[in-house]
């Protein structure tokens, strides 16, 4: 039971001075889920090698509760970790290869054997322990790679991209037993990915980081409301947030956001009261498809726009819509049957339009 | 393509063969008939194609000579020392270089090492006799011997080498740093199985240099040391030169490296296409 501490951290790459991690601050609880999102490239796995002790800090402290481990070997801060590429000890066997970290740590065989059927029985892989890693498929190496970060009792799990080559029925099975895992062990796990579905499924909390910082840390509702800026707002979210550039106009004393002459968005107050005290003359906007929908409610605005694309996803269509030349998209209930040239009312509530200032990009909250 | 051509060009790929496998064959065999054939008969003016007479006498008379026997077992002895000491400091060096030494630096000390095997052997042989003629081995030693033929092995071994352990999947090393081996528990038990076949083709290449070698063996050994090939020319009678003993120690000097391969062919060839095939 380990909570993970990183503070100011840094780490800089001499050959090609790349500047991977930039004062990053991170603070995982004890048994916490954390996911580390971000797309390829924005430092997430030498955040995590760091962690491990596979990297070199450059500066900056990592503490595993209150014990400083910048220059602790991988095995003396008694990490486990998933490889992105399994790493399976290709002349062991898989009994041999979940084994493996009890042997060096010289645990009798006996109870090596029991270990390994128990692990073995919980990942539903006993029936391949004689195997090699070469004769299985990709979906039962993950799973024996997982294993052999469970067998052991480590102070954090890091998971490095562990699903990302599962078929999609594969992965959602997983999903599921990983999550299952975390709550019976209770453990520390640290799950890096670039999709934002298994972090926002799996984890308690997600560290989304772009371009070598961490852009925000929080549970999955904190990003999907209130996303400190737009790169959040549209990697968060599928299909991503609709982004339409809007001039300030006041019109009878409200605020009311222009994007073309035909398509107003009417935010909320207090985003009203916010736009007014920054003095801006233009705005982002962001909607969610999902809140662009055809239900008319109370205290619902609306706008209407032209059908481009009706496409049809099985429990749900997505429109693409124009009003002008403004294009965008909503979720709508598969039994829409607009076809291209309709003529379509969307709705959606005041509070649900964000608002980003165009210079900088920091959602207005 | 239609069919018939397909067939044109599968039946001259098929001669072609067929004649390239008599242009290989065809020494190794008359070599073996004349290893069988009395003296008269190999100065005979038409060549027999088939021996007359058989002899398989020769076979039992090249060891006649007790330094048949002591060549043979100065050959093994320098070259599987050299082979072991190639493989051991290559695969160092090879492992340091794969995995420490990155870049634009690394690939050029790389390249140096292998580049020592390029030059004309020809043109260091007399300062190398010079050279060990200076050690208190002298030239004549079995230590000048597997000591020189590093300089022509090494470079190779640690350049293959170098190979193999960069195609070997560094997360392996880092699982087993996190499973709690230390980075020489790692290396001995998770990477080196992983380049063995590479190993064992690294070897077979250094062992047969060694074991053929003759021009360095010539000019530096001889009477402590007498490798195989410096002694073939020893089976004269006079001013004559007995080919059938010459060829008949040839055919038992070439057993060896014959029965090694087809042992080791499994290793071979998976560790000559090492880093062919990736995935």
């Amino acid at each position: 039971m380990t909570a993970v501490k990183i503070k100011n951290v840094n780490k800089i790459y001499e050959r090609g001075n790349v500047h991977a991690v930039q004062n990053l601050n991170l603070d995982i609880k004890d048994g916490e889920f954390v996911a580390l999102l971000g797309p390829s490239g924005c430092g997430k796995t030498s955040t995590l090698r760091m962690i491990v002790g596979l990297e070199t800090i450059s500066s900056g402290i990592i503490q595993f509760d209150d014990v400083i481990v910048n220059d602790l070997t991988p095995e003396q801060r008694n990490v486990a970790m998933a490889f992105e590429s399994y790493a399976l000890y290709p002349n062991l066997s898989i009994a041999e290869n979940l084994a493996f970290p009890l042997e060096v740590r010289g645990i009798p065989l006996e109870e090596r054997t029991m270990e390994v059927n128990r692990i073995a029985e919980m990942l539903q892989i006993s029936e391949l322990l004689n195997q090699r890693p070469g004769q299985l498929s990709g979906g039962q190496q993950q799973r024996v790679s997982l294993g052999r970060a469970l067998i052991r009792e480590p102070a954090v799990f890091i998971l490095d991209e562990v699903l990302s080559h599962l078929d999609a029925h594969l992965k959602f099975q997983m999903l599921f037993e990983l999550k299952k895992i975390h709550n019976s062990l209770g453990k520390t796990m640290v799950y890096v990915t670039h999709d934002q579905m298994e972090a926002l499924a799996l984890a308690d909390r997600v560290a989304v980081m772009a371009n070598a910082k961490l852009q925000q840390f929080a549970n999955r509702n904190e990003l999907y409301h209130r996303p400190v800026n737009r790169f959040v707002a549209d990697f968060i979210g599928e299909p991503s947030t609709n982004f339409l550039k809007a001039r300030v106009c006041t019109i009878e004393q409200k605020i009311v956001l222009e994007v073309n002459e035909n398509l107003n968005f009417y935010p909320d107050l207090r985003r009203q009261e916010l736009i007014n005290e920054k003095g801006l003359e233009e705005v982002i906007i962001g909607v969610r498809p999902q809140y662009l929908t055809l239900q008319d409610g109370t205290g619902k605005e609306s706008l209407t726009a032209e059908v481009l694309i009706n496409e049809y996803l099985g429990e749900r269509n997505i429109l693409e819509v124009k009003n002008g030349s403004d294009r965008f998209r909503a979720v709508v209930p598969p039994e829409c049957r607009a076809i291209q040239g309709d003529m379509v009312k969307l709705f959606y509530e005041p509070n649900h339009v964000l608002a980003f200032d165009p210079q900088t990009e920091v959602c207005l909250l | 393509m239609d069919s018939a051509t397909n067939r044109l060009i599968r039946y001259l790929f098929l001669s072609f063969l067929a004649i390239w496998l008599v242009f290989t064959i065809f020494p190794l065999y008359f070599q073996f008939i004349t290893s069988l054939k009395p003296v008269a008969e190999i100065n005979s003016m038409v060549p027999t194609f088939w021996p007359e007479t058989m002899r398989p006498e020769n076979y039992s008379g090249i060891f006649a000579d007790p330094g048949s026997l002591k060549s043979l077992i100065d050959s093994l002895i320098v070259s599987i020392a050299n082979t072991l000491l190639s493989l051991f400091l290559g695969t160092l060096a090879g492992y340091a270089l794969a995995r420490f030494i990155r870049g634009f630096a690394g690939e050029n000390i790389a390249m140096w090492i292998l580049s020592n095997r390029m030059f004309p052997p020809v043109a260091v042989i007399i300062p190398m006799f010079f050279l060990f003629d200076a050690t208190p081995w002298g030239t004549d030693s079995y230590f000048s011997l597997i000591t020189l033929y590093l300089v022509f092995n090494l470079p190779l071994a640690t350049w293959l080498m170098m190979v193999f352990f960069r195609d070997a999947p560094r997360e392996l090393e880092e699982a087993a740093y996190l499973d709690g081996f230390t980075p020489l528990q790692t290396f001995f038990k998770v990477t080196l199985p992983l380049v063995f076949p590479g190993m064992v083709s690294v070897a077979m290449l250094c062992w047969i240099f060694a074991w053929n070698e003759y021009l360095f063996a010539n000019l530096m050994t001889g009477t402590t040391v007498k490798t195989f090939p410096v002694h073939i020319p020893s089976f004269t009678s006079g001013s004559q030169t007995l080919w059938n003993l010459v060829m008949a120690f040839s055919m038992v000097a070439m057993l060896p490296p014959v029965l090694l391969f087809i042992f080791l062919r499994r290793y071979m060839v998976r560790g000559l296409s090492l880093g062919v095939v990736k995935g």
